[in-house]
């Protein structure tokens, strides 16, 4: 399984690789100053943080496919939403330098993700109150 | 430096706020109300469901105020307050107040009147509103979570029963994962253009890549939401295992939200001249996969309940070609079909629920076709709302839905993808066989073993039955008003599309 | 005055009433039958005015004018709702016939837009459509013109008119619907829904001979679906959900192509319009002659499916067999007429190239033998008293093709009043086979014999209906018989049988055939009668039937005395009144196809 995982969170990354290296072939093309900031000297840019970005989204939807556990299901859930957000930290520096609208919305999504962590884990609560079990399989009343 | 928080800009959001005030106060009353009402039905509690119709009433008042105001971008471009928005808004208000008028004596019946279930409505509808209106990411994604999060609590609002929780589990994976592709195709969206406001979007100068895989994570996000095949898995178990008046109210507004954004997202999106032609084209292969599929499976199906999930997957395809419509690079259909689509929708679809809702406890046994088995000479009003319902579901004339999908394909046509005209009138034709034949059984058999109880349905749910099968049918003969209101609003909010 | 509008809406209004849950069961009856009594008045009323109107047209006052002149005002009244500058300019620019209207191209309305500005251009886009239709010769047939928007975005108009094709058609619904609601006296089970449903259908069917837009024509034909589906659906017999299902899928099957015909009518004219009288004008020559024979196939499966025409017929003896008398009377009556007029009204005329195509006219007239030949065997065959008279309906139906194959002035008089006259005696054959099957509860036409001597008064009406359906001379089906083959094997002017080689396809042998049909006719029907009301009395049973009753013979006997009445004198009746319309409607549809 873990295997699995890794699979999946290494294609992952070489795609955001390439999606990243096109995004700052273009930020390059539009301020010569912005293409400094791309990759600054301490070898850590925008691609860094989108491989990083891309391998946690990756591995939250892995853990959604794979995992039979409801709270680790919720995990990978957690996994996308802060994917996006290392996201729109990491463009709002290199992308969008003089606003600090990304992170705004990275602190937004924040909020978001504990609200509806504790709205799952209530849900959960009320699945193991009928069922007895978190595992998700088990809920099969419904024919899907 | 301009005024941080311009309070005359508040009007445009009044309703909003109205709905969240309501919401806040039956929280509030039902607090007090609770010391000295034990068991749950006296009088005093019957003020939770009259507070919260006030205050849709309230907000839909302040809306119709407004109505047909200028377009102002507000709130230093967080909103945009124009036609498009306060359309949705009324049908969004209108699905609302359709579901608090029926489900005060429903919750009763299965001894679950809770204050907070007014409360989420209401909830729901402020985020669902300000999710039409939103024009930037951050208030797209927090309006969003704000229905969708009151709408996981409703479908699991029947804690005790398994088929409630598990469609409300099922129901939040999906939505979760959905929140996820749309959040992180708006990073990208964000990454491509360096704004986050949805109308720059459109217009600045864009990174191509970053922009193409931002529109298709968040298309494939909005996808999950309104229920597209192949996203749809969600949409038959969350449908299934909800109190079935929420299942109606979540089957109309969250549709209807969801759209709201949708439109105005694309509409906005494919102003980028690469963006467009390709994202019809998707678009309009999602529709017609929708279109078969929803209603193939519909045809199969032995419950009633699940029938109207997977008519509702069908219907999500014909509102699609009012999208591929208005965003072809042919000379140009328009997406004012959607509106009308959606309002004929949520009376008939809201209505069939209602019906369903009103013919007996909730659970399985009453929502086979067994159970609707001579209802017209049980309740023949009842039946002949779901009549009315049906028909106008299938798309037969003089009903709402025939000249809503007489629009879409009409605007189709014009917008040069005829074919899809073509699926969407052969698959209606498909879906009149199952919708009808829960009118056969309700007139042409009689009642047997598995028949419903169908009890006296409350006032509230005889109002609303009977209001939105009469608006059925008085749409199925004037429409020109709402036509031209559609076209309008369309119109207003992004020019000629 | 709006007397078309009184006329079709008031069954609804009708129904609207006798809903009302204030009524006592008898009083509701009463007052059903009240409405569809003062339908009919309003019908016999516009059917008097209309024949006055048609012997001196000048003279013609009021709702009697013809629709060219209604038409040509209302163009002046379209232009008046524009401002004072633009209806000038609008005037200016406004085509003078079809021919220029036609000739518009697309640059120069791209031009126009620009030029009148919005508002402008859509008022010239409808006035033009009113130049062309008040142009077409037809329309100065058309009397009690009403005429406005219904659905502006769809460009979807309330225009309803009748001529000499529609009107016998209505006033037989009007008449039919009188004697159908006295005859359900006896139902007992959701009478008020039964009537409620059966005055809408009433509208409906009315609706649908009125309408001359086609969407509105579209929209009443569906209305006609549903009350029929429930009415033998809920009070059909033993198999009735079958029936009604069957018979439901395939109208609507066929009203659906008729639909995707009738949109691509819409898209391919320009100005998009639904106003069969515009598209008259417009249609022969702008479309290329493949798409007209799919558009005139797509119609043709639309309405063949109501006449019905072999092989679309299944669902008829399953539909007759299981509905109730009166709901088996107005189905053959005037539901299957639904599908000629439909020839009449929108395949022929919109489409006259396709129509006279040397394979069109083969296809139509062989379809018509079939009809004729395989209904009559099939009647033969029959053991069940009412599927014979289902399957005479399909082979009488057959002469109603053959005449409009041949595209003659007789051929198209025989077979309008075929449908008329078929429309007279199938409902009385079908009542026939109600006051029988009420008394002895079954239809096996092996088990009856010796009526005749019980039942003299019965036996006498019934004798009437069946040498009517058989075409005896004197009565009315003969009439219409005899000008359908005339028409159809007259060498000078039918299609069917102008020489081959020339323009015809020179299949008199057609004709010959049909006439089979007659001999078959009769030998069906005298044999019928000799089973069921000559011979000895097979059941004891038989011994004590009553007599016709009072509700009975009032259904009854209008019939027989029209049988009567325009067999003897079917000029001064009938004949005069439809005859020039439907001269004018041969005579275009020649024209157009250049014969």
């Amino acid at each position: 399984m873990s295997a699995l995982t890794a699979i999946f969170s290494m294609s992952g990354a070489l795609l955001a690789a390439a999606l990243a290296q096109a995004g700052s072939g273009a930020g390059a093309a539009s301020s010569a100053a912005a293409a400094a900031e791309v990759v600054p000297a301490a070898g850590i840019g925008l691609v860094h943080y989108l491989v990083v970005s891309a391998m946690v989204f990756t591995l939250g939807i892995a853990i959604i496919i794979i995992r039979r556990n409801a709270i680790a299901v919720l995990m990978g859930i957690e996994l996308l939403l802060n994917s996006a957000g290392l996201n729109f930290v990491a463009f709002s520096r290199y992308v969008a330098k003089d606003g600090i609208d990304g992170q705004v919305v990275t602190i937004f999504i924040i909020v978001l993700a504990a609200a509806e962590a504790a709205l799952a884990l209530a849900i959960i609560l009320n699945i193991y109150n009928n069922l007895n079990t978190v595992d998700v399989d088990e809920a099969d009343a419904l024919k899907g | 430096m301009t005024n941080p928080f311009p309070l005359e800009e508040v009007r445009c959001i009044l309703p909003v706020l109205l709905l969240f005030a309501a919401a806040t106060a039956v929280l509030i009353a039902d607090l007090f109300l609770r010391g000295w009402n034990e068991p749950a039905s006296g009088p005093p509690k019957r003020l939770l469901p009259m507070l919260s119709i006030l205050g849709a009433g309230a907000a839909g008042f302040f809306l119709w105020r407004d109505w047909g105001s200028a377009p102002a971008v507000v709130f230093h471009g967080a909103l945009r307050a124009d036609a498009f928005a306060h359309a949705m808004t009324a049908i969004i208000l209108l699905g609302t107040l359709l579901t608090l008028v029926t489900t005060a004596a429903y919750l009763r019946r299965h001894g679950t009147e809770h204050g907070e279930f007014y409360a989420l409505i209401l909830y729901a509808a402020g985020g669902m509103a300000l999710f039409a209106a939103a024009n930037n990411l951050i208030v797209l994604f927090v309006s969003l979570e704000t229905f969708s999060l009151a709408v996981y609590i409703l479908a699991g609002y029947f804690r005790d029963e398994k088929r409630a929780v598990e469609g409300a589990l099922k129901y939040f994976i999906m939505g979760g994962l959905a929140s996820g592709f749309l959040l992180l195709g708006l990073a990208f969206l964000f990454g491509a253009s360096g704004t986050i406001r949805l109308d720059d979007l459109g217009r600045s100068p864009i990174d191509q890549p970053l922009f193409l895989a931002g529109l298709g994570l968040s298309m494939t996000g909005f996808g999950f939401k309104v229920g597209v095949f192949p996203f749809h898995s969600w949409i038959p178990d969350a449908y299934e295992g909800a109190p079935t008046l929420v299942t109606g109210f979540m089957s109309v507004t969250v549709k209807t939200a969801g759209f709201a954004a949708l439109v105005r997202f694309v509409l906005e999106l494919s102003r980028q001249a690469e963006a467009g032609p390709a994202l019809a084209q998707v678009l309009a292969w999602l529709s017609a996969g929708t279109m078969i599929f929803g209603n193939a499976v519909a045809l199969v199906q032995g419950s009633v309940k699940r029938m109207l999930a997977y008519s509702a997957i069908s219907h999500t395809g014909y509102l699609l070609i009012g999208l591929v419509a208005a965003i072809a690079p042919e000379r140009g259909g328009s997406s004012a079909p959607v509106v009308f689509y959606l309002l004929s929708y949520t009376l008939m679809t809201f209505g069939a629920f209602a019906v369903l809702g009103s013919i007996g406890q909730d659970g399985p046994e009453n929502e086979t076709f067994e159970a609707f088995h001579g209802l017209s000479q049980r309740r023949p009003l009842l039946a002949f709302a779901m009549l009315v319902f049906m028909i106008s579901l299938a798309g037969i004339p003089p009903t709402a839905g025939f000249w809503g999908k007489l629009y879409l394909f009409r605007e189709a046509v014009y917008a040069g993808y005829w074919p899809l005209a073509l699926v969407g009138i052969l698959t209606s034709i498909v879906s009149v066989y199952y919708y009808l034949r829960l009118v056969v059984v309700m007139y042409m058999q009689p009642a047997g073993e598995g028949a419903s109880a169908a009890p006296a349905p409350g006032w509230g749910a005889a109002l609303a039955t009977a209001a939105a099968a009469a608006a059925v049918i008085a749409i199925g003969f004037f429409p020109q008003t709402l036509l031209d209101q559609s076209v309008a609003s369309i119109q207003a909010a992004f020019g000629a599309r | 005055m709006y007397t078309l509008t009184w006329l079709t809406f008031f069954p609804l209004l009708t129904a609207g009433v006798i809903l009302l849950p204030i009524w006592p069961k008898s009083v509701m009856k009463f007052l059903a039958v009240v409405g569809a009594f003062i339908t009919f008045i309003i019908a016999t009323g516009i059917a008097r005015d209309y024949s006055d109107a048609e012997r001196s047209p000048g003279a013609a006052q009021g709702p009697a004018r013809g629709a060219d002149a209604v038409l040509k005002e209302l163009i002046e009244s379209e232009l008046v709702q524009l401002g004072s500058g633009l209806i000038d300019q609008v005037r200016a620019r406004l085509p003078k016939s079809a021919d220029e209207v036609k000739s518009v191209s697309e640059d120069t309305r791209k031009a126009l837009l620009v030029e009148l500005g919005k508002k402008g251009f859509h008022a010239w886009e409808r006035a033009s459509e009113l130049v062309v239709a008040s142009s077409v010769p037809q329309a100065s047939r058309l009397r009690y013109v009403e005429f406005a928007p219904w659905i502006g975005q769809f460009k979807i108009n309330y225009f309803m008119a009748v001529d000499g094709l529609s009107l016998p058609l209505v006033w037989l619904t009007a008449l039919l619907g009188v004697l159908c609601l006295v005859y359900s006296w006896t139902i007992d089970q959701g009478t008020k829904a039964y009537y409620a449903l059966f005055l809408i259908l009433e509208t409906g069917l009315i609706g649908v001979f009125c309408a001359l837009d086609f969407f509105l024509f579209y929209v009443f034909w569906e209305i006609v679906l549903l009350p029929m589906w429930f009415l033998i659906g809920i009070w059909g017999g033993p198999n009735r959900i079958y029936a009604a299902i069957k018979f439901f899928i395939y109208t609507l099957v066929g009203s659906v192509i008729m639909l995707l015909a009738m949109l691509v009518f819409y898209f391919k004219t320009e100005p998009h319009t639904f106003n069969i009288i515009t598209l008259m004008g417009l249609t022969p020559l702008t479309y290329s002659l493949q798409l007209q024979t799919m558009l005139f196939l797509a119609l043709f499966i639309g309405f063949a499916i109501k006449v019905p025409v072999f092989p679309f017929h299944t669902w008829l003896p399953d539909a007759h067999v299981e509905a109730p008398t009166a709901i088996s009377v107005v189905l053959a009556g005037v539901l299957l007429k639904m599908g000629g007029y439909g020839f009449f009204r929108f395949s022929y005329p919109l489409l006259p190239q396709a129509a006279t195509q040397r394979g069109m006219i083969w296809f139509i007239a062989i379809l018509a033998l079939i009809n004729i030949v395989y209904g009559a065997f099939c009647a033969m065959a029959q053991k069940d008293f009412k599927k014979l008279v289902a399957y005479s309906s399909v082979s009488h139906m057959g002469y109603v093709l053959l005449g409009l194959a041949s595209l003659s002035y007789m051929g198209i008089d025989g077979a309008v009043l075929q449908m008329f006259t078929h429309g007279i005696s199938s409902a009385m054959l079908f009542f026939i086979v109600g006051v029988i099957y009420d008394r002895a509860h079954h239809r096996d036409l092996d088990r009856f014999g010796g009526i005749g001597l019980q039942m003299p008064w019965y036996t006498g009406i019934a004798t009437v209906g069946f040498f009517t359906s058989l075409g005896l001379p004197g009565l009315c089906g003969f009439i219409s018989e005899v000008l359908v083959f005339l028409g159809s094997w007259d060498t000078s002017m039918s299609l069917i049988t102008t020489p081959a080689g020339d323009k015809g396809l020179g299949a008199r042998w057609i004709v010959y055939v049909s006439l089979l049909g007659v001999v078959l006719a009769a030998v069906y029907i005298l044999w019928t009668i000799q089973r069921v009301y000559l011979g000895n009395v097979k059941d004891e049973h038989y011994k004590h039937f009553p007599d016709l009753s009072f509700r009975e013979v009032v259904a009854l006997v209008p019939l027989a005395f029209l049988c009567v009445v325009i067999g003897l004198l079917p000029n001064p009746t009938i004949l005069n009144h439809i005859d020039p319309s439907l001269r004018e409607l041969t005579d275009m549809v020649r024209k157009a196809a250049g014969l």
